[in-house]
C-alpha cells in the first residue's frame, strides 16, 4: 500500500498508447501531358518518370517532453527550425512512378492514431526524375528539352489534413506530382550554351530551377481518400 | 493511519517546495560580436556586424500546464554587438524544474532598452523592426555594405537544458541568437551551407550596398537554394527575412520550435 501514490503518479504522468493502422498508399501524376507555361508557352511532355522513396507522413509539432516518447523517431529541419512532428505513418520503399500513366499502388503504410499535418518523400538516384519532351514558345519556336535530375534529398512540408482513426479508416492515401508545378521555374528562353538543340540542365541556370521545382513542397500533394 | 501519514506527508511536501530566480539572458557569441570568419563560408565570404539589434518580448518560463510560471516584462533592444551574455531580466518562480519557456521576437510599439542605447531604441521604433543588421560582406575581394531591419513576428518555444529553479536559489536560461542564420542557402534541410556570393552579386547598381529591392530582384530558384516546404519563398529578401526567425536558440545550440 505505501507504493499506491508513486502508482497513481507513474499512472497520470505516461502518455496515452496510441493504437496502430494499416493505411493504402497510391501515387499519381497530375495534369495532363500539355499545359500552358508563364509567357504563353505550351508546354507538351513526352516522358515525366519520378523514382520516389521512403514515404513519411507527420503529425503536427509540438515542444513538450511527451512528444519525445514517440515510437516512432521524430523528424526535424535545420536550419529552418520549421520542426515537423512525429512521424505517424511510415512506408518504405522504392517505386518508380509514371507521371504520365495510371496510379501506382504502393502498399500500406503504418500509422499511428492521431491527426497528421505534413509529409515527407525521398528522392535519390542519378535519374530519380525524368522530364523531356518540347515547349512551343508563342512565336511557334519549338524548344525540345530533356531534363534528368540527379538527386540526394527530401521533398518536405507537403501539406495533408487527415486523420487516422482505426475505428474509421481512411480508404487511402494519395501522393501525386505535379510537373506543371516542378517547371514553372523554367525559363524556356534559356540560350542553348552547347548548341545541341535541347534544353538540359546544361544550359544557363536549368540546373538550378529544375531541381528547385522537382523539390518544391508546391509541386505535391496529400490527399486522404476517405 | 500509516497510510494517512504517507498521503499528508507527500501533499506537504508538494505545496512546500519553495521559490527560487530564473534569470534569462542573450547572446550573441563571437560571429555577432567580432566576425564571420571565411572558413564558415562555402563560398570564402567573411562578414562583420556592426550592429545587430534585436527585440525580446513576452518572456516566459511556463509550468507543466503551459501557464507561465514566471514572466519578464517589457520589450526589450538588444545590440548583440556588444560583449555578452547580457542579463534580460529575472523571475522569481516556484521551485521545480522546467522544460519549457518562450519569448517572442517581434516588432513593439513601445521599445525599452535592454543593452541598446537610446537612439537605437528610437530607431527600432521608427523601422517598426524586430531585427536589425548592419554590416560589410566580402566574397572574392568585393566588399558591399548593408542595413537590413526585418519586421518579422516570431514566438520561440523552447526546452532550456536542464533547468531546475532551487528554492532560495537560482537557474538560468540563454537566449542564443545565431548572426550566421542569415546566409544559409536553405531554410530547411540539415545540410544547408553558409553563403555570401549570391548577396554580394545582388548589388545591381554597383554602389557597394546591397539594399532590400535588390535582395527582392533575385530568384532564389536561379541561385539553387533549397526553400524546404515554405514554397512562398521566391526571393532572396523573403529567403533572409525567413531566416531572420530562426536567429533565436536556447542555450547555445538548442534549437526552438518556432510560431511562423
Amino acid at each position: 500500500m505505501r507504493t499506491l501514490p508513486f502508482v497513481c503518479l507513474l499512472a497520470a504522468c505516461a502518455p496515452e498508447a496510441r493504437r496502430s493502422a494499416q493505411v493504402p498508399m497510391l501515387a499519381t501524376g497530375a495534369g495532363a501531358a500539355s499545359f500552358p507555361a508563364a509567357g504563353e508557352v505550351e508546354v507538351i511532355l513526352a516522358q515525366a518518370l519520378v523514382t520516389i522513396a521512403d514515404l513519411r507522413l507527420e503529425s503536427p509539432p509540438e515542444v513538450s517532453l511527451l512528444s519525445r516518447l514517440a515510437p516512432l523517431r521524430s523528424a526535424h529541419a535545420h536550419p529552418g527550425h520549421d520542426f515537423s512532428g512525429n512521424v505517424a505513418c511510415e512506408l518504405l520503399g522504392v517505386w518508380d512512378l509514371d507521371l504520365l500513366g495510371e496510379p501506382l499502388d504502393l502498399g500500406e503504410a503504418t500509422c499511428l492514431e492521431g491527426a497528421l499535418a505534413t509529409g515527407r518523400v525521398l528522392l535519390s538516384g542519378d535519374a530519380v526524375v525524368v522530364l523531356e519532351g518540347e515547349a512551343v514558345l508563342p512565336d511557334d519556336t519549338v524548344r525540345a528539352f530533356a531534363f534528368e535530375l540527379p538527386l540526394d534529398e527530401e521533398v518536405v512540408g507537403i501539406p495533408i489534413d487527415a486523420t487516422i482513426d482505426p475505428d474509421d479508416l481512411l480508404a487511402s492515401i494519395t501522393l501525386t506530382a505535379q510537373p506543371a508545378t516542378m517547371l514553372s521555374w523554367v525559363d524556356w528562353n534559356t540560350e542553348d550554351a552547347d548548341s545541341d538543340d535541347l534544353l538540359t540542365l546544361s544550359d544557363g541556370l536549368l540546373a538550378n530551377t529544375v531541381p528547385f521545382g522537382a523539390l518544391s513542397s508546391s509541386s505535391w500533394t496529400l490527399t486522404p481518400n476517405p | 493511519m500509516h497510510r494517512f501519514t504517507i498521503l499528508t506527508a507527500s501533499l506537504l511536501a508538494v505545496g512546500c517546495a519553495g521559490e527560487g530566480t530564473w534569470v534569462l539572458e542573450t547572446w550573441g557569441e563571437d560571429y555577432i560580436e567580432q566576425a564571420i570568419p571565411a572558413d564558415v563560408f562555402a563560398d570564402g565570404c567573411d562578414l562583420v556586424y556592426d550592429t545587430f539589434l534585436v527585440v525580446d518580448s513576452e518572456l516566459a518560463l511556463m509550468d507543466g500546464d503551459g501557464e507561465p510560471a514566471g514572466t519578464i516584462d517589457g520589450a526589450l533592444v538588444f545590440d548583440m554587438t556588444q560583449v555578452g551574455p547580457h542579463e534580460i531580466g529575472s523571475a522569481v518562480v516556484p521551485a521545480t524544474h522546467y522544460d519549457e519557456a518562450h519569448w517572442r521576437i517581434a516588432p513593439m510599439a513601445a521599445l525599452a532598452a535592454g543593452n541598446a542605447t537610446t537612439a537605437q531604441v528610437t530607431r527600432m521604433e521608427e523601422l517598426g523592426a524586430a531585427v536589425y543588421a548592419e554590416g560589410a560582406l566580402t566574397c572574392g575581394g568585393t566588399t558591399v555594405g548593408f542595413a537590413w531591419a526585418f519586421d518579422t513576428d516570431t514566438t520561440y518555444h523552447c526546452e532550456p537544458e536542464d533547468l531546475t529553479i532551487p528554492a532560495g536559489g537560482e537557474d538560468s536560461t540563454q537566449l542564443t541568437v545565431h548572426g550566421d542564420h542569415l546566409f544559409y542557402d536553405g531554410l530547411e534541410n540539415e545540410d544547408a551551407a553558409v553563403r555570401g556570393q549570391a548577396i554580394v552579386d545582388a548589388d545591381a547598381d554597383g554602389d557597394g550596398f546591397v539594399t532590400q529591392a535588390e535582395l527582392q530582384a533575385v530568384s532564389v530558384a536561379n541561385l539553387g537554394y533549397d526553400v524546404g516546404s515554405h514554397a512562398e519563398v521566391e526571393d532572396l529578401w523573403a529567403h533572409l527575412s525567413f531566416l531572420s526567425r530562426t536567429l533565436g536558440h536556447v542555450d547555445g545550440e538548442g534549437h526552438c520550435q518556432v510560431d511562423l
